[in-house]
């Protein structure tokens, strides 16, 4: 039982994360994205950090939800100026330099085990309080979402993202109308990247790096872009298929388990193409 | 001190730049970056350290640069041909997902503990400089000689131009496009393949030291203009430069941060890169 609790908390954090990657960069901006596990490693490791060096109390843990935004919304902002010129392949190659740059950075500041003995704060000490908090997070998260999805911006930014010709020829100030929702998305992940260190507990460098992202983008193309119930699908075949592989495997290859595993996920993002382009729930085809 | 720094910097680019002649190449012609480029060539570089317990010197450059040609010229007809009749804008992510496959594959085979190169290396003569060293700079001339002459003056080189400037036009005027897209893999295979030998020869293999590769010597391209295959070798020599550098003066990784930063600087400055056209999308 308190597995499966640990699990379906990560998959919940995984959810979010990945609805903030696929309906929010990829979905409004068409922004190959893979740069947002940067967000995530920072609320991770700041969480290490500050858990670990300052010292302070369980209650003022808490604090992490408004320094690690404010951390992420700086960080993201630098970013996007800084890759604005970039787009499709050469915008995820750029964020290639960031991953590898954070990964730098983590292993300087960190080590290169990251940190561990993270606490939690209290009111959500218990897995099930945990998991409890990530669940409504993700209810905030889909209800916010969806009445994005409705809302007269959601257009403006359909319209930015078929043609940013068109979108100028309008007027509309195509960086001003971008910058919030790329800040938002980094800081959901930046705010995921702070519950995935209070729900195991440690912040690894090896965790957050391009393979384990591009793994997670791949599951979304399958689950589908610009939907929640593809961000949904996405995290939960992400936790609950590879811990079910890798145990499944283990007991036959033993240390090799999670290097089939991830060859399957490679096997899946080349496969992908032939086998589901628009993805289970995808509203339109990858761009 | 410097003389060696400056030198093993040099040597280094010269690798850099080498990877970037295939990764260039590579992009002129399918419009995407191959992130398995640089996982071909620590293939070849397995290959080689695994032939040299069964074979000599000569034999094993070989067979490295043999494996780098036939990986390539599968990886586009088996895999890259197939996905590009179905959705040739997926292609990048297969990339990553052939890239993954084969770093996890070697890691199973191999470990993924540094393999190095079994032999001590020996200076030639009293010049403080190794073979592989004394052969990588005239390697890379030649190549970067013979791709002149093929782009240049042969009719397959006219061929592959006519597909880098427009691909549609010259598919109608009758150009065997998928064979072009051979000959550039099988090209790019004997870079990988080269590339391999000097990097086992040198510094060692893991399965998973192709990604730090890729970054630099992409970077290069991306740096010197997408379209300047020769650019490409001069910034691949200056990231060495700055690399070994930056190591000198602080350690490993402060140098890959320091030159990271650096290459992030120019590209936000010069995102056309220095001596390219307005190639890619933006």
């Amino acid at each position: 039982m308190d597995l499966l609790i640990y699990l379906a908390t990560k998959a919940v954090i995984f959810i979010i994360f990945l609805i903030a990657l696929n309906s929010l960069m990829l979905g409004k901006m068409n922004l190959w994205a893979i740069g947002n596990i940067v967000y995530f490693s920072l609320g991770s490791f700041i969480t290490g950090f500050v858990s670990n060096n300052w010292g302070i109390n369980d209650n003022r843990l808490y604090l992490l939800f408004l320094i690690v935004p404010v951390a992420v919304s700086i960080v993201s902002l630098i970013f996007f100026y800084a890759s604005r010129v970039f787009k499709q392949d050469f915008f995820l190659f750029f964020s290639l330099f960031f991953i590898e740059l954070n990964f730098v950075a983590n292993k300087m500041v960190a080590g290169s085990s990251g940190y561990s003995h993270i606490i939690r704060p209290s009111g959500i000490q218990s897995d099930l309080s945990l998991l409890v908090f990530s669940v409504i997070l993700l209810i905030i998260c889909i209800v916010w979402i969806n009445n994005f999805d409705k809302s007269r911006v959601n257009k403006l930014h359909s319209v930015m993202r078929d043609s940013e010709i068109l979108a100028f020829s309008w007027g509309i100030n195509i960086n001003k109308s971008q910058i919030p929702l790329f800040i938002a998305s980094a800081i959901l992940s930046g705010l995921m990247g702070v519950m995935f260190a209070f729900c195991t507990y440690g912040a690894d460098p090896k965790l957050f790096t391009t393979n384990n992202m591009i793994i997670l983008f791949a599951l979304l193309i399958l689950g589908g872009i610009d939907s929640i119930q593809g961000a949904v699908v996405a995290g939960l075949i992400f936790v609950f298929f590879t811990y079910s592989l890798e145990s499944a495997l283990s007991s036959t290859f033993q240390i090799h388990a999670p290097k089939i595993t991830q060859i399957v996920f490679g096997i899946l993002l080349i496969v992908i193409p032939f086998i589901m382009p628009k993805g289970l729930f995808g509203k339109r085809n990858f761009q | 001190m410097i003389y060696e720094i400056l030198k093993l910097g040099f040597f280094y680019g010269c690798f850099i730049g080498m990877v970037s002649i295939g990764f260039a190449l590579i992009y002129n012609i399918l419009h995407i970056v191959d992130f398995a480029h640089t996982d071909r060539l620590i293939v070849s570089g397995y290959v080689f350290v695994s032939a040299l317990t069964f074979t000599n010197h000569f034999a094993a450059v070989i067979l490295a640069v043999a494996a780098g040609v036939i990986f390539a010229f599968l990886s586009e007809w088996l895999i890259y041909r197939q996905v590009r009749k179905y959705n040739p804008k997926l292609l990048l992510l297969t990339t990553f997902g052939l890239s993954i496959v084969i770093q996890n594959v070697l890691a199973i085979i191999f470990s993924d503990s540094l393999k190095e190169y079994p032999f001590v290396e020996q200076t030639v003569l009293q010049s403080n400089l190794y073979i592989r060293e004394l052969l990588i700079f005239p390697v890379l001339l030649i190549i970067s000689l013979l791709l002149y002459y093929w782009l240049k003056k042969t009719k397959s080189g006219l061929s592959i131009r006519a597909s880098i400037s427009n691909l549609e036009r010259a598919k109608t005027l009758g150009v065997p496009i998928n064979k072009i897209y051979i000959i550039v893999f099988v090209f790019s295979g004997i870079i990988a393949g080269l590339g391999g030998v000097y990097l086992s020869m040198g510094y060692g293999l893991t399965p998973y030291s192709g990604f730090k590769i890729m970054i630099f010597a992409f970077s290069a391209c991306l740096i010197a203009g997408l379209n300047n295959v020769y650019g490409s070798v001069i910034i691949g020599i200056i990231i060495g430069i700055s690399l070994s550098v930056f190591e000198m003066l602080f350690n490993a990784l402060s140098a890959e941060l320091f030159t990271l930063l650096g290459l992030i600087t120019i590209l936000f400055i010069k995102p056309h890169g220095i001596f390219g056209e307005k190639l890619r999308i933006i």
